[in-house]
């Protein structure tokens, strides 16, 4: 129990500072936020985690107004004066190396659903070095990856309509039982509006969300059921097949004059559109006799 | 913009705020206001609502500025996420109360800085999402770049909620444990 309230605080976190609570997620988030100096670290890590994920992003500049607006509503004095701003500038200096160091992160944080791998057994060094450059490329590779996955993400921005197909397929790759228990609902949802999908979660949706989850994985269940017996089925039939040709084998081998016309081994030659050469005994010739003759 | 003050002007900016100076802060907002209007923008997708957030944030920067901390994120990522906060609690409460089409084209939207900005913090981090599978890099960047809802991020990407919260969650963690080693 208190397990999994944690795991949920660690995505619940997470999700919130990535921007995809919906409003009554949210809600509860800061509520959160407000008592719990837990959630509240682990929403302060996630800050700093994405935290330069802006500097991808382009500067627009807001109307020249705005800054006159803000200056209007500016409180007389702000409530913290406390620090100077010679010992923070110099702070600031004397610790560069700590800046957005998640070295020590306080937080138990999420179980991973996927196993770490397990340590490697230590290397020669030859061969160690030759994993570094390896290890050093593939980095190079995924920032490369990364890179083109922000300036896509950053210019189609709303519509991710290239995407979709393969972002469906990959899904639907991840968890292949639930494809037919979904399919019909997801058609459902690509055909809604985004403004009205918000709505569909008002009310109580945090009662709600365990219930949808426990509904899906019913539904999961069931569907895997369904193509468990489908394959069943399948495995019978073939074992079926196969049991029949071995025994069509059996007798071609030991009692071909039993067959009907249509099985016997000629025909069924003929029939694949192997020649048989006229005169050609259908049985195997007995042995010669000379065999036996010592 | 922010390419002419340096982390420490503004750290020492955001220090000369907390004793009420105003000049500071003018200083201040002429230095990072694009930066902030341009993340607020993508995630509020109006010019008037953006306008909104931008107020909030910077009175809400105006009277934390005690609060940050030099040694844990720089000062422009520290103002970026109050904006951040506020802009994506204004975009679930406009999505609520009102279904005006977003004014913003999708052509006009932003688009992505050179890559001779980045620092140390922002490759190590795109090294890590690099990891994941191309569709979930995007998926996750989608997300934080847009502060989509998952329902919404379901229609965009047309995948069930259910999987996309998981794929998510999933993305996440492996970031999380990325970053780590």
């Amino acid at each position: 129990m208190s397990e999994d309230m944690t795991i949920d605080h660690d995505g619940m976190a997470a999700e919130y500072v990535l921007g995809t609570l919906d409003l009554d997620e949210r809600g509860a988030a800061q509520t959160l936020l407000a008592q719990d100096a837990e959630f509240a670290a682990k929403v302060k890590l996630w800050e700093r985690r994405l935290g330069e994920l802006h500097l991808m992003v382009e500067p627009v500049e807001p109307e020249a107004h705005l800054w006159q607006r803000i200056k209007a509503k500016l409180p007389e004095l702000p409530p913290k004066p406390e620090t100077k701003p010679e010992e923070v500038a110099i702070g600031a200096q004397l610790q560069p190396a700590i800046d957005f160091e998640p070295a020590h992160e306080p937080e138990p944080t999420l179980k991973p659903e996927v196993t770490p791998e397990p340590e490697p057994e230590p290397k020669p060094e030859i061969e160690r070095n030759h994993e570094e450059v390896a290890r050093k490329t593939a980095a190079e590779v995924n920032f490369e990856s990364a890179i083109a996955a922000v300036e896509s993400a950053l210019a189609s921005h709303g519509a991710a309509a290239a995407a979709k197909s393969e972002a469906a397929k990959v899904a639907a790759e991840e968890v292949p039982s639930v494809e037919p228990a979904t399919a019909p609902s997801s058609g459902d949802k690509a055909d809604r509006p985004v403004v009205r999908a918000a709505p569909t979660s008002l009310g109580s949706n945090l009662a709600v969300a365990p219930a949808a989850d426990a509904g899906a994985t019913d539904q999961q269940l069931r569907a895997a059921k369904r193509g468990l017996a489908g394959w069943r089925a399948v495995a019978l039939l073939m074992s079926l097949v196969v049991l029949m040709m071995a025994g069509l084998a059996g007798l071609w081998k030991y009692a071909p004059d039993r067959l009907p016309s249509a099985l016997q081994p000629v025909e069924v030659m003929r029939l694949l559109g192997i020649p048989v050469e006229a005169g050609v005994p259908v049985r195997k010739p007995a042995p010669p006799e000379s065999q036996y003759d010592e | 913009m922010t390419g002419s003050s340096t982390p420490a002007e503004l750290t020492w900016l955001l220090a000369a705020v907390t004793q009420g100076d105003v000049a500071a802060f003018e200083r201040l907002y002429a230095a990072t206001c694009a930066k902030l209007y341009g993340v607020v923008l993508r995630i509020v997708r109006r010019h008037d609502l953006a306008a909104d957030v931008m107020e909030h944030a910077y009175l809400q920067i105006w009277s934390t500025a005690g609060e940050f901390n030099p040694a844990q994120s720089s000062p422009v990522a520290w103002m970026v996420a109050t904006a951040r906060r506020l802009a994506i609690d204004m975009s679930r409460a406009s999505a609520m109360s009102d279904a005006e089409p977003e004014v913003m084209e999708e052509s006009s939207s932003p688009g992505a800085l050179p890559r001779q900005q980045l620092n140390d913090d922002l490759k190590r981090l795109l090294t890590c999402i690099g990891r994941l599978e191309p569709d979930r890099q995007r998926m996750l960047l989608l997300a934080y770049y847009g502060a989509f809802s998952r329902e919404q991020l379901s229609v965009k990407l047309d995948i069930p909620v259910n999987l996309l919260k998981a794929s998510l969650r999933r993305s996440l963690i492996e970031v999380q444990q990325c970053l780590k080693t």
